[in-house]
């Protein structure tokens, strides 16, 4: 066997600041060819893995490190970032903190000029690598342009031009629509198979096995719970933990009834929906035009959302999902059309009326949190609107209630950036929740979320009670389907589609155009869901699945159907 | 990073030369400015500065806001200066100012001198900003690496001007989103009384997660960069640039310019105000 690529024995690593390493004692050896998935909760232990292979541990965040980890042969505390990058290319989370080059040129270049390539070589690669990665169309374009897909190819193409041997993609699939997300694995995919290696950190599993992975290495609290290989992880992966395709759930919950029993039954939550057209709808879009600067966005939108409603709105990066809210919260101008909250034209109010309404939840909480304590930032909002002071306490104590914060020690006193990223989510959310509105907006409430964590997220919101509405943006198919009474189908700025989940995705055509692809729990949906009920989630579709067949129901298309209880 | 400048004089004459010309027509023309008092020369100048500032074809709907700040912090300036400098003129002694009246409370004459250097002043000015314009607006974003690199600044810091020059507009889109997110909680800018440090205030809950998320794209940015061996070894540079025939001619001509104002300045009267007779009381 030849030598591999990166061979990591015994390596433990604590950051300077921490108490506790971050990983312990791992051992893995990447060899070329080989593609291998890291899999684990948020906080696992997989960025200092990364950064362990990639050499920015040691060379730029000190620690106490023990074992060893090799790049070619060679220990990388003797090796320079410069001669580790020939080796190893890595593609960091967000492309926009990754993309340094105004012009998309300049971005490809960027890797090869810091190593000195003569200019006639990085024009070669560059013609390669466009085509490779599909950015061909984009040549001559700004950075800044560019949709946030364009953006994670190009971040790969960046990669591409440094020719490593070893491809670390961390997270990759975090902010794209699912037909983006496939054509990037079909691009790593090619990489491996010319023999090259991949080590992919990817929280969305299911899509990440379209890679084909030859091993996983899943990783909690730092410490290796699995090395091996597709079929031996999916036997031991918990599918609460881990988003698995259908099949493998079923099986799961068929060799071992323990976890069918432990499933939690499927609610669609504390809201019973209304359709829109059967009262004066919370939000009405009345051919809304808008945009930034001279760049539309949205092209004459006409779309009514219900006072009681769960929709979710779904399409490709850059359609206009998000501002398709914004604009309703007065965030940026319309530029024809109007729109309506509760009957009446936005353009009376101002953000501050609005937010009585909307409970704007954006999608990185750290946008917002200023304050030093959870319980300034909590009444930041109710004192902005001037509510009266002697309830402050009352609405703290609902808001963290609501949202289960109130179940973490000494909470009101904690800073909020020193919460984890899933708390700051849940703070996020309390924060719009204290200024009681009828209605939230959540804004990609799944991203940078682990399956567990984001589905314990979106049972939590779906559970609160006095809440009307939820309105929600995200390229989380299945998380869309399960929990929306309604689907708004977005592309090019346009509502394409709008109607309940079952009805939107029967045009498949329509489905795959808006970037968006089947998923293995749409399938399993069709074949077993009762046509009367909602979309159901893999775990209780799956233990409806097993209970029929031990009832004697057949299992089988038709045979079988099934609904939430 | 997300923005980049906005690049407005695409296609324009300016936009097909060297950028190092953009950059070299600044500096000469700064150094030329400086040393020229004479009123009517600075608007000569005044006059090159708009005709290289219309070559560069940015249309003026696009950066009026930039313009009338100019304007304000230009005129600002000149006149802070002229009350600060208590009505004094260089190289006039205080005694052979023709003085108008003196400003109530403060003393400060104000002269036929005094209000020429004034004029001479923000003249100078705005024709430094005519030229300076094109540099931030109709420079291709992509070449301010190269350019500042081949004109001989080290690779390290030719990129960190690249990259400034995008930070600057990354973060001002940061602080647009953390504007709206804080909005969305209610909040209005421009509300609440306690005068300029009361808002100065209010204004936490925009700069303190603007700073922290700053700080930490930063690290990613800085994290990308290491990894793709930024600042290890001597670097290429992908941007080709060569001077063509027209650029060495602007280049003689600016180079011309910059030593006749300084031939002029010591052998002439153009490095003093210039009042004309008409101007002088009684």
């Amino acid at each position: 066997m030849p030598d591999p690529i990166v061979q990591i024995e015994g390596l433990t690593f604590r950051y300077r600041r921490a108490t506790e390493p971050a990983i312990r004692d791992i051992n893995l050896s990447i060899q070329a060819g080989e593609v291998v998935l890291v899999a684990g909760p948020s906080g696992c232990g997989k960025s200092t893995l990364i950064r362990a292979i990639n050499g920015l541990i040691p060379h730029a965040y000190p620690g106490e490190f023990l074992g060893t980890v090799r790049v070619a042969g060679q220990l990388t505390t003797d090796l320079r970032l410069r001669d580790i990058s020939r080796s190893i290319g890595t593609m960091l989370q967000d492309p926009a903190k990754q993309i340094v080059g105004a012009t998309v040129e300049a971005e490809l270049a960027f890797g090869p000029e810091n190593l000195g390539v003569e200019r006639a070589v990085i024009r070669r690669r560059i013609g390669e690598v466009a085509d490779r990665a599909l950015l061909r169309p984009l040549l001559g374009r700004e950075t800044s342009a560019l949709s946030g897909g364009e953006r994670q190819l190009l971040a790969m193409g960046g990669i591409l031009m440094l020719e490593p041997r070893l491809y670390v993609v961390d997270e990759p699939l975090a902010n794209l629509d699912p037909a983006t997300a496939g054509r990037l694995l079909a691009i790593l995919r090619t990489l491996a198979d010319e023999g090259h290696a991949i080590l992919i950190v990817e929280h969305r599993v299911e899509e990440a096995l379209d890679l084909r992975p030859d091993r996983v290495l899943y990783l909690d609290e730092g410490i290796t719970r699995y090395l091996g290989d597709v079929p031996g992880f999916l036997r031991i992966a918990d599918p609460k933990a881990v988003k698995l395709p259908f099949e493998v759930v079923l099986e799961r919950f068929r060799a071992d009834p323990g976890l069918a029993r432990a499933s939690a039954p499927h609610t669609s939550g504390a809201i019973d929906p209304i359709p829109a057209a059967e009262s004066t709808p919370r939000l009405a879009y009345e051919g809304v035009r808008a945009g930034y600067g001279d760049r539309e966005i949205l092209h004459g939108v006409d779309a009514r959302l219900g006072r009681r409603e769960v929709v979710a709105v779904l399409g490709p990066n850059g359609s206009g999902k998000t501002t398709l809210f914004r604009a309703a919260m007065h965030l940026m101008p319309t530029t024809a059309g109007r729109i309506l909250v509760d009957g009446a034209p936005i353009a009376d109010r101002t953000v501050a009326e609005l937010a009585a309404t909307f409970g704007y939840v954006f999608q990185s909480p750290s946008q917002m949190l200023f304050a030093r304590n959870v319980r300034e930032e909590l009444v930041f909002g109710p004192r902005n609107l001037g509510r009266d002071p002697a309830n402050f306490e009352a609405i703290i104590a609902a808001a963290l209630r609501r949202t289960s914060l109130d179940e973490l020690d000494d909470i009101l006193d904690r800073p909020p950036l020193t919460l984890s990223f899933g708390q700051q989510k849940r703070l996020a959310l309390a924060i719009a929740l204290a200024l009681e509105p009828p209605t939230l907006i959540l804004d990609e409430p799944s991203a940078g979320q682990d399956h567990r964590t984001a589905r314990s997220f979106m049972a939590e919101v779906l559970a609160i009670p006095d809440l009307e509405s939820i309105y929600l943006v995200t390229h989380d198919v299945d998380l869309a389907l399960t929990h929306a009474s309604r689907i708004l189908l977005f592309m090019d700025g346009q509502v394409v589609a709008d109607g309940p989940p079952a009805l939107v995705v029967e045009d498949v055509d329509r489905w795959i155009a808006c970037n968006l692809r089947p998923t293995s729990l749409m399938r399993a949906n069709a074949r077993w869901r009762r046509p009367e009920v909602g979309f159901l989630d893999a775990e209780t579709l799956a233990a409806h699945v097993l209970m029929n067949v031990r009832s004697g129901t057949p299992e089988g298309e038709g045979g079988s159907a099934v609904g939430a209880g | 990073m997300n923005y980049t400048p906005r690049y407005l004089g695409r296609g324009s004459w300016l936009s097909r030369r060297d950028p190092r010309l953009i950059v070299l027509t600044v500096v000469c023309f700064v150094f030329t400015a400086i040393q020229v008092w004479d009123l009517r020369l600075m608007l000569v100048l005044a006059l090159i500065s708009f005709i290289y500032y219309r070559s560069a074809g940015i249309p003026f709907r696009a950066v009026r806001r930039q313009w009338a700040f100019v304007l304000f912090f230009v005129s600002l300036l000149v006149l802070v200066n002229g009350v600060i400098a208590g009505g004094r003129v260089p190289r006039i002694p205080d005694d052979q100012l023709h003085v108008y009246l003196y400003l109530p409370l403060v003393g400060t004459p104000v002269s036929a001198e005094s209000l020429m250097y004034a004029l001479t002043q923000l003249i100078r000015f705005l024709a430094m900003a005519g030229v300076g314009f094109p540099l931030a607006f109709a420079m291709n974003p992509a070449d301010f690496g190269a350019t500042f690199a081949r004109l001989g600044i080290p690779d390290r810091f030719a990129f960190a001007i690249d990259l400034t020059f995008r930070f600057i507009p990354s973060l001002a889109a940061d602080l647009q989103t953390t504007i709206d997110a804080q909005r969305v909680r209610g909040m209005e800018l421009d509300k609440g009384a306690g005068g300029i440090f009361g808002r100065m205030r209010r204004q936490g809950p925009i700069l303190v997660p603007t700073v922290v998320n700053a700080i930490v794209g930063a690290e990613d940015t800085i994290d990308a960069m290491d990894l793709r061996a930024f600042g290890t070894g001597p670097r290429s540079w992908l941007r080709e640039l060569r001077f063509d025939r027209m650029d060495r001619i602007v280049l003689v001509l600016l180079v011309l310019m910059l030593v006749s104002a300084t031939i002029a300045g010591f052998t002439t009267s153009s490095a003093r105000v210039w009042v004309p007779d008409a101007i002088l009381p009684g």
